[in-house]
């Protein structure tokens, strides 16, 4: 009796770490955030025209909490570069869970983003590295290579915000790996904080990033579409992460900004 | 790398007095400002030591044998030395601080170890050994950026950083092992030296040559047979490059530094040199011992009345003459 009482037990507690294991993080898990892998879709929720924003990308606005939030997972990146290569862990699986919101007003379209960083790195120092976060949309369709695009024809819009600068974002296009180019209009902003937690590993990186809905530039994506491809990019600058060593959304999620055919728009 | 010309520089150690003025022109030229405040594109140390950045021989980087990229350490702040202020203004001028000291206390900084050497009296021995970006053939932060940023020019091989592309990734700070890129915090870029191009292109040398008060530097394309360069490198084969072992093939070379023999216990001269020829091997090379024994032929030539045409150009009776840039 006892000896299987012992059996049972040992064998539910296995089960329960067997679950645990499968999820990346089981202390993340929350019911009120929508797990998104690449391919699925999401849906910009939208701003009502009477809501005011005091400040265009407060990190901590109170109306990201009423809006849906959803969570991805980031792996390394495949390195494309020997410099890359030598820093890689051949079977890198480190992963990381990247939190982002999508809204859009009548004038705007905002992502808010979110991830758990123990350590704040703003400096950039002959050997120390700042954190970033970064988004990336195909100009095309899902064709388009997650890796920075395809060329010249097939080439994405990035937008990335860095910590040792946190009220800028800049604007970058590229086509394919070793083209990141900086784009001469630079109208999409945003702003960053990091929110310490009593528990460092619970504390938060919060960046908001947004543009008017319509841009005219070749390399500016265009919201206006069914749907746009878009992926993200984490770098943690304790793990001395720049460039290409950094973890990203593998393939496309797809957005749904709500913009195609709308007449309010 | 192929290029269509390779202009390249030669330094005789035996010359060189360690009077700095060499790094003081670069400074004044080009890296006095903007971030650059605390870079030396041209650093004289003192060898053996530590050199610059502390430890840099030390730190990997540049190609291993089979030809592959070699991951090195990244230096630190403290390895290039944390810049340090004096309060001037409060012990000298309002009188509000009684000493006058340093913000940080000082532990280390570009030649702190200035002739301290090695060995002991009388067999104590040291040398200076000027280093600026070695243009090499095989650059190592070239095959290491990971955006092209980096590119050596074909018509005199002087390697760039383009400061459009550069992201500041500092791959190519880590990858060459001579440390000569330097990582410029206030722009978050890389630098070097430019082999001062914009005087090349004039038909100039380098501040840091065109300065040197000892005359060690000759500059001249590799392939110029009329000139000095080609003359040290390839004709007497008495300039060697700095640590070739590392893969880059640089194109900065060095005539070694004889020097004068070790005493016996009971001070007897000994026939050997008091700089351990296997520590300038370690430096140059394996041909060190020839190159030493060709010197001390000429210089012997030179001073029994004889002709010798090395000696002549390693003099350097005329500057004008130690530079052929066309």
């Amino acid at each position: 009796m006892t000896t299987r009482f012992i059996l049972h037990g040992s064998m539910a507690c296995a089960l329960a770490l067997g679950t645990a294991a499968a999820w990346a993080d089981h202390t993340e898990i929350n019911p009120n955030i929508t797990e998104i892998k690449p391919g699925d879709s999401v849906q910009a929720a939208r701003l009502p025209d009477n809501i005011y924003l005091r400040t265009q990308d407060d990190p901590d606005d109170i109306i990201w909490d009423r809006l849906p939030m959803y969570r991805t997972e980031l792996f390394p990146a495949p390195p494309v570069h020997q410099s890359v290569k030598l820093r890689f862990d051949e079977g890198a699986n480190r992963s990381k869970h990247l939190y982002f919101q999508v809204a859009r007003s009548n004038e705007r379209f905002y992502v808010r983003l979110q991830w758990k960083d123990d350590s704040q790195d703003t400096d950039t120092t002959v050997d120390s590295f700042r954190d970033g976060v970064a988004i990336q949309y195909a100009i095309g369709d899902t064709d388009t290579s997650y890796m920075m695009g395809s060329g010249s024809e097939n080439p994405v819009n990035i937008w990335y915000w860095r910590a040792d600068d946190t009220d800028r974002v800049e604007n970058l296009a590229a086509g394919g790996y070793r083209s990141t180019t900086t784009l001469d209009e630079q109208h999409v902003t945003g702003a960053g904080a990091y929110y310490p937690d009593a528990i460092e590993q619970d504390s938060l990186w919060r960046v908001v990033m947004s543009r008017p809905l319509t841009a005219d530039g070749e390399y500016d994506v265009d919201l206006a579409r069914e749907q746009v491809p878009i992926a993200f990019a984490v770098w943690q600058g304790s793990d001395n992460e720049r460039d290409g060593n950094k973890r990203v959304t593998h393939t496309w999620i797809l957005l749904d900004t709500g913009l195609e055919g709308a007449s309010d728009s | 790398m192929a290029v269509k010309r390779q202009l390249s520089m030669v330094l005789d150690l035996n010359k060189c007095i360690g009077c700095h003025t060499c790094s003081a022109a670069c400074k004044l030229m080009w890296t006095n400002r903007n971030g650059r405040e605390f870079m030396y594109w041209n650093n004289v140390e003192t060898q053996p030591g530590l050199g610059y950045p502390r430890d840099y021989q030390n730190m990997g980087g540049g190609f291993d044998a089979d030809g592959a990229l070699r991951l090195g350490r990244q230096p630190s702040q403290e390895d290039y030395g944390i810049p340090w202020e004096y309060n001037y203004q409060e012990a000298l001028m309002t009188g509000t601080d009684p000493w006058l000291r340093p913000h940080v206390k000082p532990t280390w900084g570009a030649n702190w170890d200035e002739d301290r050497g090695e060995g002991d009296y009388p067999n104590s021995y040291y040398f200076y050994l000027p280093r600026l970006c070695n243009h090499c053939a095989n650059p190592a932060c070239l095959a290491a950026c990971s955006r092209n940023a980096i590119y050596k020019r074909q018509e005199d091989g002087i390697v760039l950083v383009d400061q459009e592309r550069c992201r500041g990734y500092r791959y190519c700070v880590n990858a060459c092992p001579y440390k000569k890129i330097y990582f410029n915090e206030q722009i978050s870029k890389s630098e070097k030296c430019i082999f001062c191009y914009p005087r090349i292109e004039k038909g100039l040398p380098t501040a840091c040559a065109q300065q040197c008060v000892g005359r060690i530097r000759w500059i001249g394309y590799r392939d110029d047979e009329e000139g000095p360069v080609h003359q040290l490198v390839e004709k007497y084969k008495v300039a060697l490059p700095l640590h070739a072992e590392w893969g880059t093939q640089p194109n900065v070379f060095y005539v070694p530094p004889l020097s004068p023999s070790r005493y016996g216990t009971d001070g007897q001269e000994l026939d050997e040199s008091r700089i351990p020829l296997s520590y300038l091997e370690s430096l140059f090379g394996p041909r060190v011992g020839e190159v030493l024994d060709t010197l001390q032929a000429e210089r012997q030539a030179k001073a029994e009345g004889r002709e010798s045409e090395l000696m002549d150009t390693l003099i350097g009776y005329k500057h004008a003459e130690m530079f052929k840039l066309s």
